[in-house]
């Protein structure tokens, strides 16, 4: 990964972050409505932090991902 | 493990037909990685990201076929086939298939 590649992540991992917090204070500011969109974002984050540890820990992606080149 | 796309090796002759063999995966890259490819089509030229994504399903598909045809005790795989199906955007499952055999030298 190059020297753009992680200055374009990082700048988009910083919106996603950013737009994430607008859309939670977004739903506090909509109590008590704002609560359906509160869970329903907590489940999409509960699955995706369940993905994102199954990727972590496997070894074989790391290995495929890592040796095989084009 | 001995494979080929032919129907048989030069150098040995089939004793047993075991059966058929396959492995397939579906693999996709990150985000990242796809709104790089996106960005690609715009500039045109090779999209490493997905040649990159293909080649490593072409290398778990195959590994994931002779553990399948070890399980048979095969000593090679004839008519060795890939197939690819799209599944979603920016995911395709590639199928390697092929028939398992005993062999013995010429």
């Amino acid at each position: 990964m190059d020297k753009l590649e992680k200055i374009g992540y990082t700048l988009l991992g910083s919106l996603a972050a950013a737009y994430l917090i607008a859309m939670i204070v977004g739903m506090i500011a909509a109590f008590p409505y704002g609560l359906i969109g509160f869970i329903a974002l907590g489940a999409v984050g509960i699955l995706f932090i369940k993905v994102l540890r199954e990727r972590l820990a496997s070894t074989e992606d790391d290995y495929y991902a890592k040796e095989v080149d084009k | 493990m001995l494979i080929t796309t032919q129907d048989e090796f030069a150098d040995y002759e089939i004793v047993k037909t075991l059966g058929l063999v396959k492995g397939n995966t579906i693999r996709a890259r990150h985000v990242g990685k796809d709104i790089l490819a996106s960005l690609r089509t715009l500039v045109g030229g090779e999209i490493v990201e997905y040649t990159k994504m293909l080649a490593e399903s072409r290398e778990q598909s195959m590994d994931r076929l002779i553990a399948d045809a070890k399980k048979l005790n095969a000593d090679g795989v004839v008519c060795l086939r890939f197939t690819t199906s799209p599944v979603m955007q920016g995911a395709a499952e590639l199928l390697a298939y092929g028939t398992a055999v005993s062999l013995k030298k010429k």
